[in-house]
């Protein structure tokens, strides 16, 4: 008879991020995948595949971070595409101005962009609610004002000629190399955000976020950890955003808008907001159906203009973000869990 | 033109455009107080409005209906929309965490920006004049017609808003709400009848600070960055004062209008996000607004 329930002996096995043989196998054959992806890509003969794949790839980096924000610490950002945005200013800056190379440039403007997303959180951390969501949408306004008046930053028109990275002799410039560049740069980001949420940091965020009034009588300083949670999402912001401009090697303002700002909350809770998976689930779903449109808006198939192709996939992405809202709260990550208890405790329980 | 004559020209202009955008925020200020709604789509419901009434009402070129019929239906789909929101979404939301429901008008502001484009296309419509146009000299100060219009109908729009939440039985007991929910369903007051007023009147709100937006720049898309403005006038009056919607909106404005001028030339685009910086300045300073009661609550 096969063994039902959880199973687990020691705490350290309940802690595990990978508890059993079953997931081993799982994570073993989503790796071997992951590895082949761009020859199974390469396989379908359509190179857009493998430039969409990594996008999602640097989305998935930037809405981990927009998950500890507002997933777990509960802070509504809608200046998220602005914090991408930061980071990809400043690492193009570092690269073309200051001569620094990819990898200096990169942490370097993740830990500003972390220090950007301070200042700005600063004037509303103190308040609740929805002061944190409305400082952060004039916080996008106005770094497109800075950027777009600067000079250093080329105006409307952007920076053009950022390199790519070199590693070992080797010029990432394939989006191939770049596929597995950022797969392993994605890989530890949903490592760090999953470890984050075993840690008492992250604990402290979920804290908050259920209950900030208990949270401090438990002990939280609930400022602090709201600056932090913060500053922890917009380093993943900054780290995407750095990555996108070398990837792209082009960046411009309105590469950002405030559509991204919104499609990155949208995918939180389509995913399950507050799990790291959920994030990555949301990503993929939401990138997906925007594919799946975006592929039968230029095959031809149905007629259909370009501007209103994108009006098209507005009105499915919100009505994909009021559905969920509306029946699955909890989002796909909530189903998924339903299934496997319902899977575990066959034939008893619901 | 003296310096003088300048600045009254500036804070004229500004006082009647300030009082339409007064006008427009009280509709949001009634959905976040009875309805505990944040809604960040609330600049589509203005556009929505104004596109309804270029429908009805047609282009100078080409009016269709008169006046008085494209009023009424305008004013009748509003009404309907304005249901049907409350109905199939917003009702969900009653006892849902306020971070749900604003969620929920993120995806309506995506979905309605989707329908509006997809019926109406992205270029801007000349609205037949509902009021009339040109040029009225006071003096040396010259505003035009449709503001001064714009402006007594925001005026009238406000006196009868401040007398229904005041004297009506039913504004009584949404105000009773607001206080104490619970205490009001137990004195009589319709929860269900208290969720529809709220949404059918932001509605027509919406649409009213659409329409008069739209007399003077036209029907577009860009009239939902109406919304931005509401927020600043909610955040500066305070978010759950319709006496600080007034006040915040004069400020807004007036204070567009000076920056607008007198900044401009040094810091170009910097009118465009004067609302932001007023925004950050009233937060560090007074986050309650300037007529403001209470802090709003925790997402």
């Amino acid at each position: 008879m096969r063994r039902r329930g959880r199973g687990r002996t020691d705490y350290a096995r309940d802690l595990a991020l990978v508890s059993s043989g079953q997931q081993w196998l799982a994570l073993a054959v989503l790796a071997l995948v992951l590895g082949l992806l761009p020859l199974l890509l390469a396989w379908t003969g359509n190179r857009s595949w493998l430039t969409f794949t990594n996008f999602t790839l640097i989305t998935i980096i930037a809405v981990i971070g927009l998950n500890v924000t507002t997933g777990m610490a509960g802070l509504v950002s809608l200046g998220h595409s602005a914090f991408i945005m930061v980071g990809g200013y400043l690492a193009a800056l570092l690269m073309l101005e200051a001569g620094w190379s990819f990898w200096a440039a990169l942490p370097a403007a993740t830990l500003m962009t972390g220090v950007v997303g301070l200042v700005v959180a600063a004037p509303a951390i103190r308040l609740k609610g929805f002061y944190v969501a409305i400082v952060t949408l004039a916080f996008f306004f106005i770094a497109q004002f800075i950027l777009r008046s600067l000079d250093i930053t080329g105006g409307i028109h952007g920076l053009i000629g950022i390199p790519s990275p070199v590693i070992g002799g080797l010029r990432i410039r394939t989006d191939q190399h770049w596929y597995y560049l950022l797969l392993v740069v994605g890989v530890l980001c949903v490592l760090a955000s999953a470890n984050l949420t075993r840690s008492r940091m992250g604990r402290a965020f979920l804290a908050i976020r259920e209950n900030d009034v208990a949270a401090a009588g438990l002990g939280i300083n609930v400022p602090l950890t709201r600056l932090r949670a913060f500053f922890v999402g917009s380093l993943f912001a900054g780290l995407a955003g750095g990555l996108w401009a070398s990837y792209v090697s082009v960046i411009r303002l309105d590469q950002f808008t405030i559509w991204d700002s919104i499609w990155y909350l949208g995918m939180i809770v389509i995913g399950g907001g507050g799990k790291t998976a959920g994030a990555v689930v949301g990503v993929l779903f939401l990138r997906l159906i925007g594919q799946v449109l975006h592929v039968i808006g230029t095959s031809g198939w149905i007629p259909l203009s370009s501007n209103l192709a994108i009006y098209i996939t507005h009105t499915v992405y919100g009505l994909a973000v009021i559905l969920f809202v509306s029946f699955w709260p909890l989002g796909l990550m909530s189903v998924w869990q339903k299934i496997r208890v319902n899977y575990k405790r066959w034939p008893f329980g619901v | 033109m003296d310096t003088v004559t300048t600045l009254l020209q500036l804070v004229l202009s500004g006082v009647l455009v300030g009082s339409v955008y007064g006008l427009t925020a009280m509709g949001f200020v009634v959905a976040y107080r009875n309805a505990r709604v944040f809604n960040i789509a609330y600049g589509q419901f203005a556009v929505l409005g104004a596109f309804l009434a270029w429908t009805f009402l047609g282009s100078p070129q080409s009016p269709r209906l008169p006046l008085a019929v494209a009023v009424v239906l305008t004013l009748l789909a509003v009404v309907a929309f304005g249901l049907a929101v409350e109905r199939l979404l917003f009702r969900r939301m009653i006892g849902r965490p306020l971070f749900a429901s604003f969620v929920l008008s993120l995806g309506l502001l995506a979905f309605l920006h989707g329908v509006i484009m997809i019926a109406w296309g992205p270029s801007t419509k000349v609205l037949a004049a509902a009021v009339p146009t040109g040029p009225l000299a006071l003096g040396d100060v010259v505003v035009s017609r449709e503001f001064v219009w714009s402006f007594a109908i925001a005026l009238a729009a406000t006196i009868g808003f401040a007398l229904f939440f005041r004297f009506t039985r039913l504004g009584l007991a949404m105000r009773a709400a607001y206080d104490n929910e619970v205490a009001a369903r137990c004195l009589g007051a319709s929860a269900s009848l208290n969720s529809q007023i709220t949404w059918v009147l932001s509605a027509v709100i919406a649409a009213v600070g659409g329409i008069l937006m739209a007399t003077v720049s036209g029907v577009s898309i860009g009239l939902s960055e109406l919304v931005m403005v509401v927020l600043a006038v909610v955040l500066i009056g305070g978010m759950d004062s319709l006496a600080g919607c007034v006040l915040g909106g004069l400020i807004l404005a007036v204070g567009t209008n000076l920056t607008g001028y007198y900044l401009s030339p040094l810091l170009p685009g910097i009118a465009g996000i004067f609302s932001m910086l007023l925004i950050l300045g009233v937060l560090v300073i007074r986050p309650t607004g300037l007529l403001g009661s209470r802090p709003i609550e925790r997402v």
